[in-house]
């Protein structure tokens, strides 16, 4: 705002200021929104016209009192009696008729997406309990799928992380967008949630079986490593380190329909594998990072086959093409993550 | 709406080269003159005026005094004083006008209601499809802005120390997109008009 000082024949200054007859800073943008809103004393009114011809800045100051005076009333800033005055006087141009309609458009319409936001944070948040218990009793019910569930847990907070970084750093971006992608995510958060319910069964089933499997076929341990084991809520891969490929294995390959919002893989891993932190990095087959997570507390699965990290991926991440999973341990938390091996696989999503 | 005849070319031509010797300075001087008449003539007048097209009116007329070869020497001020007697003309007609229209506004019928409703809804749209076509980052500033407004009564000031930026800079972005909002808005109006005039 600026300051300037001004000197006034003495009968203007008293009208200005009552009885103070000496020299004083007038606040421009003051004089200028009364002389928008037709306050002003003739003195006033000449001194302003006089520097609107004279003065360049000043015009400008003109122009962003006339907004603000605009965008004050709309958002009710205005004091009764500066309301009275926008109405009568400052309304009679169509112009400024014009702009106000704009101004209370656009009010309407934040008011509108804020209430659009706040509505859908508050539907995310009640809904965001309900998945942590999902996650919760998949992690500690009888299956021994608990590493999963810690690494869907760990890929959920980590997205809702990303997502609540996004929201703050695009926080003012139009809501309707907003709404939009609110929206979508609602419809992918109860999709995974719903494999994650469904993905808790199979466990059960897997885990029974498996513990009959054991008694009844023990000594074949050399049996081929399954490939893409199901299809529906949940997808799983079994993936062999990126060297078979080397030695003519074919890229592992799931089809991942619109139904199956998760995609499990089990990363064979050299047996004895012992890491406190793990790292799973995703990249497109040209290098390009999808997604990275950090400190994953993972513990390898022992099976027949051999043994197995499990992460999950939501399938909204992916899309179709070849892609590179790299797994890196940490040996402990003062250490660089060591490279632990890189997985080749391909998807291809259907609509 | 006020009837303007067309400008006097040689005489815009002389108002543009008293205004500055660069063509496309004396051009942007001109649109800031229109603009200074436009606040001036709101300010002075008391009835409802298109004080837009009353200023271009007020330089026509100095355009033609100059084309004449009346001695102005200060073009501003002239134009002031042009203004300042446009206005009351203008003033005197609209009392007269407004004495015609308490006459015959007993005698409106309901297509003149039909078509204000319809023209509010065109201008809504309108509004709307500007903002849409603004740049997301633009349009993610104006509803922050308005947003916050709803919120402070200093909503200026916290909303440009969230985004790290002055107050007048802030001010001098939302007036740039409101510009370019309601340049949008007259654009599509304009347009919308014609097509429901064949309508």
């Amino acid at each position: 705002m600026n300051v300037i000082v001004v000197a006034f024949a003495p009968d203007a200054i008293t009208r200005f200021h009552g009885e103070k007859k000496h020299m004083f800073p007038i606040d421009n943008s003051d004089v200028i929104t009364r002389y928008l809103l037709g306050d002003v004393s003739e003195e006033e009114r000449a001194w302003v016209e006089a520097r609107m011809i004279s003065d360049e800045g000043f015009i400008d100051e003109c122009f962003q009192a006339e907004d603000k005076v605009i965008d004050d009333y709309v958002a009710g800033h205005l004091a009764a009696r500066e309301r009275g005055l926008f109405e009568t006087n400052f309304l009679r141009s169509p112009r400024r008729q014009a702009k106000l309609q704009t101004a209370k458009f656009l009010v309407d319409y934040a008011r509108d997406q804020a209430q659009v936001q706040s509505a859908a944070e508050a539907r995310e948040r009640s809904r965001l309990p309900n998945m942590l218990a999902s996650i919760w009793r998949l992690g500690t019910g009888p299956s021994r799928m608990w590493p999963a569930a810690a690494v869907v847990s760990a890929l959920i907070l980590g997205i809702t992380a990303l997502a609540a970084v996004a929201w703050s750093i695009h926080g003012y971006r139009v809501a309707e967008r907003a709404q939009r992608q609110s929206d979508d995510r609602l419809q992918q958060l109860a999709k995974l949630e719903k494999a994650l319910d469904d993905l808790q069964k199979k466990q059960l089933q897997e885990s029974q079986a498996s513990a009959n499997q054991d008694q009844q076929v023990s000594g074949r341990a050399n049996k081929p490593l399954p490939q893409t084991q199901s299809i529906g809520p949940v997808a799983t891969l079994v993936l062999p380190p990126g060297g078979f490929r080397e030695q003519g294995e074919v890229v592992k390959e799931v089809v991942l329909p619109p139904e199956t919002p998760l995609l499990q893989l089990k990363l064979m891993v050299e047996p004895g594998l012992k890491y406190s932190r793990y790292r799973v990095t995703l990249q497109h087959a040209d290098g390009e990072t999808v997604i990275t997570a950090n400190n994953l507390p993972m513990t390898p699965t022992k099976t027949v086959q051999g043994e197995f990290i499990t992460v999950a991926l939501p399938s909204q991440l992916l899309s179709s093409g070849d892609y590179v999973l790299v797994l890196a341990g940490q040996p402990d938390s003062r250490k660089e993550y060591q490279s632990i091996a890189s997985y080749n696989l391909r998807i291809e999503k259907t609509r | 709406m006020t009837d303007r005849a067309q400008p006097d070319v040689q005489g815009l031509r002389t108002l543009l080269d008293r205004l500055d010797s660069d063509l496309h300075c004396a051009a942007g001087k001109y649109y800031r003159l229109v603009g200074i008449l436009t606040i001036f003539i709101e300010n002075r007048a008391t009835s409802d005026i298109d004080s837009d097209e009353l200023a271009r009116k007020v330089l026509d007329i100095v355009a033609a005094k100059l084309a004449q070869g009346e001695d102005i020497q200060n073009v501003q001020a002239y134009s002031f004083g042009v203004a300042k007697n446009l206005v009351s003309a203008q003033t005197r007609k609209s009392i007269s006008d407004l004495l015609d229209r308490s006459f015959v506004s007993g005698i409106r019928d309901d297509r003149q209601a039909n078509f204000e409703a319809i023209a509010k809804e065109l201008e809504e749209d309108c509004r709307r499809k500007c903002l849409e076509l603004l740049p997301a980052e633009r349009r993610d500033l104006i509803v922050r802005y308005y947003q916050t407004s709803l919120q402070s009564k200093r909503y200026r000031e916290e909303l440009a120390r969230e985004l790290s930026i002055g107050v007048e800079a802030l001010c001098n972005r939302i007036s740039r997109i409101k510009s370019k909002l309601n340049e949008c808005y007259r654009r599509c109006v304009r347009a919308r008009r014609n097509n429901a005039i064949s309508w």
